[in-house]
């Protein structure tokens, strides 16, 4: 069949009879949520580049400068799109992604201090040791910092880093760890204290503390 | 505020300039954008609908997306127009040509689909690398621009066309389900129905397929239909089609009675290929590598391989790793490293298969050579640290101490608080 005829004016009238209907995902929460639940591919950009930054930031501040954020800023995103169909308040989207992404991190801490338990060989000859150690540029405060949150149990260590570093209310932390108010303030209260007795171990971190181990 | 928030903000400040260096968002956008998610498709009247009611709202959704889009220095994806309009055009628009008129989709890459009269398509997705188009009915002739990493696609009813650089001419009739493609140059695969999990055509082939019917018929250009020869058909494909396929005019009138008696069979095949073949890979994008490597293993681990492109094998060879089939990862990793050669993911690959030689088999001399392929086909690529670390102690232990010492006193040169600085010290010291 003979290619169609390339046509280089067109008549006004004729324009009509080419239709072009352009669909954009519009701003509000509710309709990218719509869209992304009707499977509208280009929605799943909408949704990355809204949120991207934030969920990263987040991973960042549990983990630190860990080679590992890239693939579970992936696996959040993943786990949004593939069960977004059982977020029911369109208007929480961006609190449900913050859970993915702190259940995502905290399987991942606990993962790691599962296998560190059973693992007999020194830390220098741990396969994934590298994983777990941020690069070499970083700050003696920001290398000690995570040093030290390796050693709190997970949940304290996400408490934290949501708290204290990222500088989230309690109540977000609260609604990102998917507990209580008064259950993340007791968790915070036990993880300052933690925090603070082993950072005096750490002349980069001791001088941010107070002289007597207690925080300010 | 208290010193723990003080000391906080300096981290996070820190942290927020190495987020912003490292690139890894991109990255990622790309990489979710080629997943195979499960779509949460509705039926087709329905999403008509939901589009033009979409569309009320363009101008001030479409420019929060292109900021958004544009913040985050993602590579940008080709520009798209159709016909004499200079408005660009984007992913999820439906271009229907006039009754009489023909009309063309321009990208900037220099790729351009004419549209023939009546025809209708649709813009799936676009990206740097190329785009995703659906052709509803109608005829198309598609001219794609040959590039490197180019990657093209064409949804024609239940056929998939995958284009490289090309022109070909292409139609899809839903009445009839009648599918038509003349390849004029280049090469294209296509798959789906009754061509199984892909046929591949040259330039001068044409080839005939409807999927109701079963029918598959590749010959030459200009050719009848009938002068041609039939294509070979995989096994799941053969045990669709009628038994009589010979283009005789009693065996097309038996056609919509065989038709009728295939179809359930013919849907059912593709369902089954389609849920073996794609399942493997949704599961390991959700993270469930055990029952990924099963799935890959039923379908036929070394066949996936060999079908598989990069990001694919770099899949299988991760969800072979995690069901600990070693032998099954390596697989999985050289035939990437063959198939791909030259890339990022077939470098990376050469760095995985050193650590499977240092810690599974102990083969300290190969892990060597691999962490050394690594450094040379990715230098200051994000796992040289570990790379360099790594062949210094499969050097140290494959026999070599000087040869450690030396690499040991470079690893402290660049990384004295790196992982491996306390093994590079005993080294260096010969305390090791």
């Amino acid at each position: 069949m003979a290619p169609a005829p390339r046509s280089t004016k067109t008549p006004l009238s004729q324009l009509a009879a080419r239709r072009v209907i352009e669909l954009p995902i519009p701003v509000s929460s509710t309709a990218l949520v719509g869209a992304l639940q009707a499977g509208r591919i280009e929605a799943r950009k909408v949704l990355f580049d809204r949120y991207s930054d934030e969920i990263e930031r987040l991973l960042y501040r549990v983990l630190g400068p860990d080679p590992e954020v890239s693939d579970l800023l992936q696996d959040v995103f993943v786990a949004a799109l593939t069960s977004i169909h059982q977020l029911r308040d369109p208007q929480a989207l961006s609190g449900w992604l913050r859970g993915i992404a702190v259940r995502k991190a905290r399987k991942c801490i606990l993962k790691r201090q599962r296998w560190r338990f059973i693992q007999l060989l020194p830390p220098s000859e741990l396969p994934e040791a590298e994983a777990i150690l941020p690069p070499a540029e970083v700050s003696e405060a920001l290398r000690c910092t995570y040093a030290v949150l390796e050693q709190l149990p997970a949940e304290e260590r996400v408490a934290f880093a949501l708290r204290f570093i990222d500088g989230m209310e309690l109540t977000q932390v609260a609604e990102a760890c998917g507990v209580s108010l008064a259950t993340i303030k007791r968790k915070l209260t036990r993880a300052q204290a933690s925090f603070t007795k082993l950072a005096a171990q750490h002349a980069a971190l001791a001088e941010w503390l107070d002289p007597k181990g207690e925080p300010s | 505020m208290s010193d723990l928030s003080h000391l906080g903000q300096e981290i996070a400040r820190e942290q927020d300039a190495l987020r912003a260096a490292s690139g890894d968002r991109a990255r990622v956008r790309e990489q979710l954008a080629m997943l195979d998610l499960e779509p949460r498709v509705a039926a087709t009247p329905a999403r008509i609908r939901a589009a033009i009611a979409f569309a009320a709202a363009a101008a001030l959704a479409m420019a929060a997306a292109v900021l958004l889009f544009a913040r985050h220095e993602a590579p940008a994806p080709l520009a798209l127009t159709v016909g004499n309009s200079a408005a660009p055009v984007h992913a999820g628009a439906w271009i229907e040509a006039g009754r009489q008129e023909p009309t063309w989709l321009q990208f900037s890459d220099g790729t351009r689909v004419d549209m023939a009269p009546e025809a209708r398509a649709r813009v799936v997705e676009i990206d740097a690398d190329g785009a995703h188009l659906l052709i509803e009915s109608g005829h198309a002739r598609v001219q794609v621009v040959p590039r490197a990493g180019a990657t093209w696609r064409l949804s024609v009813g239940p056929f998939m066309v995958r284009v490289t650089g090309t022109r070909f001419d292409v139609r899809w009739d839903p009445e009839r389900d009648a599918f038509e493609l003349d390849l004029e140059r280049g090469h294209v695969e296509v798959s789906g129905c009754v061509f199984g999990r892909g046929h591949r055509l040259t330039a001068g082939q044409a080839v005939e397929a409807s999927c109701k019917r079963g029918r598959l018929h590749v010959g030459q250009r200009g050719q009848a239909a009938n002068d041609g020869e039939e294509a070979p058909r995989t096994a799941a494909a053969q045990a669709q089609a009628p038994q009589d396929e010979s283009a005789g005019s009693a065996a097309r009138a038996a056609e919509p009675q065989q038709a009728k008696d295939q179809v359930p069979r013919v849907r059912a095949a593709e369902r089954a290929r389609g849920t073996s073949r794609s399942g493997w890979r949704a599961l390991a994008t959700q993270g469930k590598y055990g029952p990924a490597f099963a799935a890959a293993e039923a379908a036929g681990f070394e066949n996936e391989c060999a079908r598989a492109d990069a990001r694919e094998l770099a899949m299988l060879a991760d969800a072979a790793r995690y069901a600990r089939r070693p032998e099954q990862e390596a697989h999985a990793l050289l035939s990437l490293r063959r198939r791909f050669g030259g890339t990022s993911r077939a470098a990376l690959a050469a760095f995985a298969l050193g650590r499977i030689e240092f810690d599974r088999n102990q083969s300290y001399e190969e892990a060597a050579e691999w962490f050394g392929t690594y450094l040379k086909e990715q230098p200051g690529g994000p796992l040289t640290r570990e790379a360099r670390g790594r062949l210094m102690e499969a050097t140290f232990r494959s026999g070599d101490a000087d040869g450690a010492r030396d690499l040991a006193r470079a690893y402290l040169r660049e990384y004295p608080a790196g992982p491996h600085a306390e093994i590079a010290r005993g080294l260096r010291s010969g305390k090791r």
